[in-house]
Formats: structure tokens, C-alpha cells, sequence
């Protein structure tokens, strides 16, 4: 029976570096196995405590039916967990580690929910005038019923949205996680994930790491929200805050920034969401955590 | 008799990945209280749905809507910069013809007679009580091309002339130290604004429109111009105005706009 060939060491560095690991590799690794796949297909927990505790060799065993580069990715999956993880079968790991912490999964239902008052009542205040005539919203998906009652809603849900925006971006780069999760994104891994995808052959198997197409969007997400809020502030205080009118191009224009900045975000939901329909476990990771 | 334990066949899925599996199921099974937890939560969700609750009717969640936009007021006044002009432009980028935009339509525009007319100041106000057209045509005049911006979100650009209304104020020994400025006009409309605002350099009592004398539609007699306020902020037709400090809201206002209203 052939064994799945192991992942070179130099590999399991690389991709511990590409997912922004540095501490890991080093005196740490030093060998990575592969087992039969009759084998039960996990570390084990003494022995993987053990060697940490003598600061020795660690020896790893990683079941793989995958690449090399798969084996790579496991390795590192299990080093960064520091603790025992189930792989169900190759390729899938079923960590009992936090993936999303609370302030995550906090910040992330909060802003769902103010995303979803803030496009509901801006759709109705931009029926008042419409921008482009041809577009407009039916009055059962827009909230509060006329105008003067859209503007409260979204004058008071924006501080919620702002509010949480600044929380999650502060403990994002605080903590480190803004880039060890989406960042670096590179031109060549974009360019592969896209050929990928377009095949229907890209992988969601570890929710621990995002691939590039993900990376890309959720930095575009969060840039489209810096923008959807500047543009917001431009159009509600055009004489107060010069600096920002100019910027967006004059009152009008910022109106169009909004627009368009909304249609980016209502964009993102749709895929958003029928990712989660497609992936269903990563719903599951976004209110429990892993 | 013995139970006999079934061994799956080496090499299966369920061989390799049979115990980690149990195991897995025993750890969520010994946290029962989590799984309550979430079917009460699955039963929130339905509940909400059935009853079929209406945030925009809801009373509650009005009255707590109302607070952040009086809320927002303090806010807008914060951010409100006494010394901040509003953007001026060429008389090459007015909006021709500039719109007609009231709670009625344009036949209902009111007629006021000139001969008649007269200006009531009231209030926190010492001096002259009660101003005619002439009057107020011989004070030193002014004028300006600004955006005029619409709550609805459409804006045009308009040419107005008439008196510095900080001049107004203090020609009519107005206590500036007070809060609010109602005006009331004769459409029956009416609305009130904050004291610096009154103030502001841009804030005019306008009688002209790009030269001539403010036509019917645009307010004649007279429209207070604030281009650092919205539409809705800028009365048309006004006959009464009262310096005070007892918060009296407007026609919009009162139905729920923001009072501020700033730009």
C-alpha cells in the first residue's frame, strides 16, 4: 500500500508563513509524518502535549490522501490549533478550536443587522428622488413607511453601524487577526482561486483560512464600508465637512458614491449568503465559533 | 447470550473514523442546556414572525426613533461651525428653472397683498415690533448663489437677495442670547431654528430671486434662506417671527423630520 507522500518540511514552513504564523515553524517542527489511511486519522493528544511540554521534537502525523501542499496546509492547521483536531476525512478538519472569537462573531451580527435597517430605509429616503429614475424600490422591501420615518431609522442605525464598524476595525488591527486572515493577498493565488472557482473546483474544506477570492472580498466589504460612511457623512453635512464634499466630488456626486458604495454592499450580501447556503457549516462557525 | 459487537470492514470510513465520530456526538450530547437554549431561540424567531410585528407601527420603537433625532439635534449643533460658509457658485451653474417644491401644489400658492403686509417680531425682542415691505427694502441688501438642498435628496442652485438676517435681528433688538427663532408664514406653514444658525453670515431674509422681487412661487414676500440648513428649513411667505427659548418645533418636524436639519 502506498503511503501518501509526506509534505517537505520547507513546504509546512511556507504555508505557515502564508497564513502569518510565524511563531510556529522554526525549532518547533521538525517532522511531519503520514500514516496509512488505516490509521485513525488524528494526532495524538498525549504524545502531542508531551513532546510541546519538553520543547523537543514534535513529531506530527498528518493522514493525507491530498497533495503534499494539502498535507502542508494540515500540518500547520494542527500547530496553529496547538491541540488534538479530527480529520473526518482528507482535507476536512473538524477543530474543536475557536476559529471565529466572540468579538467576531459579536461585531459580525451586529453589522448584519445594521446593514440590512440601513439599505432597507436608504432604498425608501431614495425613492423620495430617485438618481436613476429607472431604478427604484417597492415599498415592501424599504423601511419606515415614508420618508421623514426611513431618515429616523437610518439617522439612528448608523451610529450602530459606525459605532460597531470602529469596534470590530480596532480589535481587527489590534489584535493582529486583519493580517494573519486577509492579508497578503497575492495577484497569482487570486489568479488560481478565480480559475478555481470558475470550474467549481474551489475547495472550502478548512473555514480556518480564507482563500484569495475571500480575502479579496472581505477587504472589498470592509473598504466599501470606510466608503459607504464617508459618502454617507459628505451627503448628510456637505457644509460642515468641505474636505470630504470635495472628495466625493460635490453634494450630487456623493449621492451617487452612496449609491453605488450600497450596491457594492447589496452585492456582497447575495454572494455572501448563498455562499453560506452552499457552505452551510460556516454559519454554524459564525455563531458558535467553530 | 453475548452481544455480538459488529466490526465494520478495515479500511471504511466508518473503521477509520468510527470512534472520533462517537466521541464527538458524546461531547454535544453532554451539554444539554445549550441545546434548550437553542430551540428557545428557534421559537423566538417563530414567534416574532407570527405575530406579524410591525417595526414602522410600532409605538415603542417610534418613540425611541424621536429620541436619537433629538439626539441627532445636539449632535448637529456640536458639528454646526458658526464661521463655515456654504459653497457659492457662478451664476453660469444656476438651475434654471429653479424648482417649485411646497406641501401643496402650485395653485395653492398664497397671495399676499404688499400694500397690507406687515412683518410681527415677538418675543425676546425690544425693538421694532412691526416691519412693512418698504421697510425692509431700504436695509442694506445682500445676496447669494447657493445649493439648496432637499431632504428628499434633490438640490438646485438659486440666486436670492435680501437682509443679513443677523442684521434683521439686531435692528429689531432681538435677544441673540436666546435659543430658538420660530417663524411662522402664510401658508400656515411654520418652523423654528437654533440662535447661531440665525446668526450665521449666509442666513438671509430674502425679498429678491436672481434680481427681481421673490415671485408667489418662491415665497414672496419674503423666504429666510439658510443654505447651511435643508429645504424644509427655509419658510416661504413668512408673516410672524419670534425670538424665544421654548422649543416650538415645525409643520415637518413635528411629523417627524429632524428639527436641526442641518447641511
Amino acid at each position: 500500500m502506498d503511503l501518501p507522500r509526506a509534505p517537505a518540511l520547507s513546504q509546512v514552513r511556507s504555508t505557515a508563513r502564508e497564513w502569518g504564523l510565524s511563531a510556529v515553524p522554526g525549532g518547533r517542527l521538525t517532522r511531519a509524518r503520514c500514516f496509512p489511511s488505516a490509521r485513525p486519522a488524528k494526532v495524538d493528544q498525549k504524545n502531542f502535549r508531551k513532546r510541546r511540554n519538553n520543547r523537543s521534537l514534535i513529531a506530527l502525523a498528518v493522514e493525507s490522501h491530498g497533495s503534499p501542499r494539502e498535507s502542508a496546509r494540515l500540518a500547520v492547521a494542527v500547530l496553529a490549533a496547538q491541540a488534538p483536531i479530527n480529520v473526518i476525512k482528507p482535507g476536512v478538519i473538524l477543530s474543536h478550536n475557536t476559529i471565529q472569537p466572540g468579538w467576531v462573531r459579536i461585531t459580525h451580527w451586529i453589522n448584519a443587522l445594521a446593514v440590512v435597517l440601513m439599505v432597507m430605509s436608504g432604498w425608501q429616503i431614495y425613492d423620495a428622488s430617485p438618481i436613476f429614475p429607472a431604478i427604484q424600490f417597492s415599498p415592501s422591501i424599504t423601511l419606515g413607511g415614508w420618508l421623514g420615518g426611513a431618515l429616523q431609522w437610518h439617522f439612528a442605525v448608523m451610529w450602530l453601524l459606525a459605532g460597531n464598524f470602529i469596534v470590530y476595525l480596532t480589535a481587527n488591527l489590534a489584535s493582529g487577526r486583519f493580517g494573519r486572515k486577509l492579508l497578503p493577498l497575492r495577484p497569482r493565488q487570486l489568479a488560481a482561486d478565480l480559475r478555481a472557482v470558475l470550474r467549481g473546483r474551489l475547495q472550502h474544506d478548512d473555514l480556518s483560512h480564507y482563500n484569495a477570492l475571500q480575502k479579496l472580498a472581505y477587504l472589498v466589504v470592509i473598504a466599501d464600508i470606510v466608503l459607504i460612511v464617508l459618502s454617507g457623512l459628505a451627503v448628510w453635512k456637505s457644509v460642515q465637512f468641505p474636505l470630504l464634499r470635495t472628495l466625493m466630488g460635490g453634494y450630487d456626486n456623493a449621492r451617487i458614491v452612496h449609491f453605488v458604495c450600497m450596491s457594492v454592499l447589496v452585492a456582497f450580501f447575495v454572494v455572501h449568503v448563498v455562499m453560506v447556503a452552499l457552505v452551510p457549516r460556516s454559519l454554524l462557525l459564525m455563531i458558535r465559533g467553530r | 447470550m453475548a452481544i455480538r459487537k459488529r466490526t465494520p470492514p478495515p479500511g471504511s470510513f466508518l473503521a477509520t473514523h468510527g470512534d472520533s465520530i462517537v466521541r464527538d456526538a458524546q461531547r454535544e450530547l453532554k451539554s444539554p442546556a445549550r441545546r434548550v437554549f437553542g430551540q428557545r431561540l428557534l421559537t423566538l424567531g417563530g414567534i416574532s414572525l407570527l405575530s406579524g410585528c410591525d417595526l414602522t407601527n410600532d409605538k415603542s420603537v417610534n418613540a425611541a426613533l424621536r429620541r436619537i433625532s433629538f439626539f441627532n439635534d445636539d449632535v448637529q449643533a456640536l458639528l454646526f461651525d458658526p464661521n463655515k460658509l456654504a459653497p457659492t457658485y457662478p451664476e453660469s451653474m444656476l438651475t434654471r428653472p429653479f424648482p417649485f417644491n411646497a406641501f401643496y401644489d402650485i395653485d395653492d400658492v398664497p397671495e399676499v397683498d404688499a400694500a397690507t403686509y406687515r412683518l410681527h417680531v415677538s418675543g425676546l425682542a425690544r425693538g421694532k415690533r412691526t416691519w412693512t415691505l418698504d421697510e425692509l427694502r431700504v436695509l442694506p441688501q445682500e445676496s447669494q448663489i447657493t445649493r439648496h438642498i432637499c431632504i428628499e435628496g434633490w438640490s438646485a442652485i438659486g440666486h436670492w437677495g435680501g437682509v443679513r438676517f443677523s442684521d434683521f435681528l439686531r435692528r429689531a433688538g432681538a435677544d441673540t442670547s436666546a435659543k430658538y427663532v420660530s417663524l411662522r408664514c402664510a401658508d400656515n406653514y411654520w418652523t423654528s431654528i437654533d440662535m447661531p444658525t440665525a446668526l450665521h453670515a449666509q442666513t438671509l431674509l430674502t425679498l429678491t430671486y436672481d434680481g427681481d422681487v421673490l415671485p408667489p412661487k418662491y415665497g414672496f414676500p419674503m423666504k429666510l434662506r439658510m443654505p447651511t440648513k435643508l429645504g424644509y428649513k427655509n419658510p416661504k411667505h413668512i408673516v410672524a417671527i419670534e425670538i424665544t427659548n421654548q422649543y416650538q418645533g415645525g409643520y415637518w418636524e413635528n411629523q417627524g423630520y429632524n428639527w436641526f436639519g442641518g447641511a
